[in-house]
């Protein structure tokens, strides 16, 4: 518990965190400027913090999670009382530190959006709220997973193109039903189109603690003495997973 | 003595040069092609292009990497010199990548591709790239090259540096403006691959 603190308060203060939380302030102050018509989840979610935080809180927890390998000091953490796998869920548990901070973010944009006068409509609900701070927590998982299973120069950007391709690539001019609430590109007849399918936030905010859940379970895999047990949770959280997206359709 | 090293230590980096982040970089770009092709959305070719110089310049953020750098630090080869290598062999290996993907991507578009103002975009890419690398080091490199290309996305229209068609008055502005950024960003580089003791003035 209090490594997980210690790594919460470095991922939190980490300069690329920092830029992260600093640019979707900005981002979200430019976009209600330019569009004040936009709805909550359009406002938080898609060319705003969401774009900016949850890649930053990746590569933060990738590099906080990646440091004692790049500074060569495995060898002593090895001879520490506390393994591998301890240190592997303090630095997933870290990553509520930012997720808490994104849903601050989130909260005081409702609040302040309200408070103006100017109003949200519609209200956001408690499950749209949470979208942002979820996806903090997943993009910090999904950092330390990649930390311990690609432990390469440079990985960690080709995990992140590549998820950027894929996303673009798979999604783009056809029904997104697996990725409502998603903000999609689409290149289609020479026109760069962004475009949301919303279905149940509630169901696509389970969806997401599904994903996290399955982003810490395979960083967890990497050294865990009970890989077996890990499995079977995994395998049962991915089922869960998938019925949540299902059910999530619009 | 140093331009007979130099054709040495190219075979030297040719062999121990970080492949990894660079090679899939450019199986993604051309990927991202392949996918244009298959789906026929010839009209995005340029964007994928711009998308696979992107690409490239976030494959070289590790090329000034050097393990050896404290022990090589202390040899009378200067810091520019000793980067100048790696740069060279990874220049030419995207040099030849971006060969290709403007071959692939000519042949896919209906319209002519502005080789020339896509290969003025990928130069300051990858000069801006080895000057992140060179000041936050190669894991941050990344990062800010991604935070870069967002901010130059959405900067006002008369500071935009990816608006305009090819041809128009504001795709030439643009490229004045890509012009200048790489001079300031080759400039910069240079001065960071100065010796250490020169730029606190140790050294007379």
């Amino acid at each position: 518990m209090s490594l997980a603190w210690v790594e919460g308060r470095r991922l939190l203060w980490h300069p690329i965190a920092l830029v992260g939380f600093g640019l979707s302030v900005i981002a979200l102050t430019v976009a209600r400027s330019a569009d004040p018509g936009q709805s909550f989840v359009d406002l938080t979610g898609g060319g705003s913090p969401g774009l900016w935080l949850p890649p930053a809180v990746f590569f933060a927890a990738n590099l906080c999670a990646s440091r004692s390998r790049r500074s060569g000091t495995d060898e002593m953490y090895a001879a520490a009382p506390m393994g591998r796998d301890a240190r592997t869920a303090a630095q997933c548990a870290a990553g509520l530190f930012p997720a808490t901070a994104a849903l601050v973010l989130v909260v005081f944009a409702a609040v302040y959006l309200t408070l103006t006068g100017v109003g949200v409509t519609p209200e956001p609900t408690p499950a749209e709220l949470l979208l942002l701070p979820l996806s903090v927590a997943g993009a910090a998982a999904l950092g330390v997973m990649v930390a311990r299973w690609l432990p390469w120069r440079g990985a960690v950007m080709v995990v992140f193109v590549a998820l950027v391709a894929i996303s673009v690539g798979v999604n783009s001019g056809v029904s997104p039903w697996w990725l409502s609430y998603v903000y999609l590109a689409d290149f289609h007849d020479e026109k760069l189109t962004i475009f949301r399918v919303a279905g149940s936030s509630l169901w696509h905010a389970v969806y997401l603690v599904g994903l996290v859940t399955m982003a810490v379970i395979g960083a967890l895999l990497r050294d865990s003495s009970h890989r077996a047990r890990l499995l079977c949770v995994g395998a049962a959280v991915t089922l869960l997973t998938a019925s949540a997206g299902w059910a999530q359709l619009p | 003595m140093r331009h007979r090293q130099f054709p040495l230590l190219v075979g030297v980096f040719a062999r121990s040069a970080l492949w990894l982040p660079l090679v899939p970089m450019v199986v993604i770009a051309y990927g991202l092609l392949v996918w244009a092709d298959l789906r026929g959305s010839t009209g995005a070719i340029l964007w994928l292009l711009r998308a696979g110089a992107f690409l490239l310049a976030v494959g070289v953020t590790h090329v000034l990497d050097d393990a050896a750098a404290t022990f090589t630090a202390s040899s009378p080869t200067r810091l520019g010199v000793r980067r100048a290598a790696p740069i060279a062999v990874m220049l030419a290996a995207v040099g030849m990548a971006w060969l290709g993907l403007l071959g692939y991507g000519a042949g896919l578009s209906t319209d002519p591709v502005p080789a020339a103002g896509l290969t003025v975009e990928l130069g300051t890419l990858l000069a801006l790239a080895l000057v992140q690398a060179a000041l936050f080091g190669a894991v941050a490199a990344g990062p800010v090259l991604i935070v870069t290309i967002l901010l130059a996305l959405r900067m006002p229209a008369r500071w935009s540096l990816l608006q305009g068609e090819p041809g128009d008055a504001v795709w030439t502005a643009a490229h004045q403006r890509w012009l200048v950024l790489f001079a300031v960003a080759v400039a910069a580089l240079v001065w960071t691959s100065r010796d250490p003791a020169a730029r606190r003035g140790v050294l007379t």
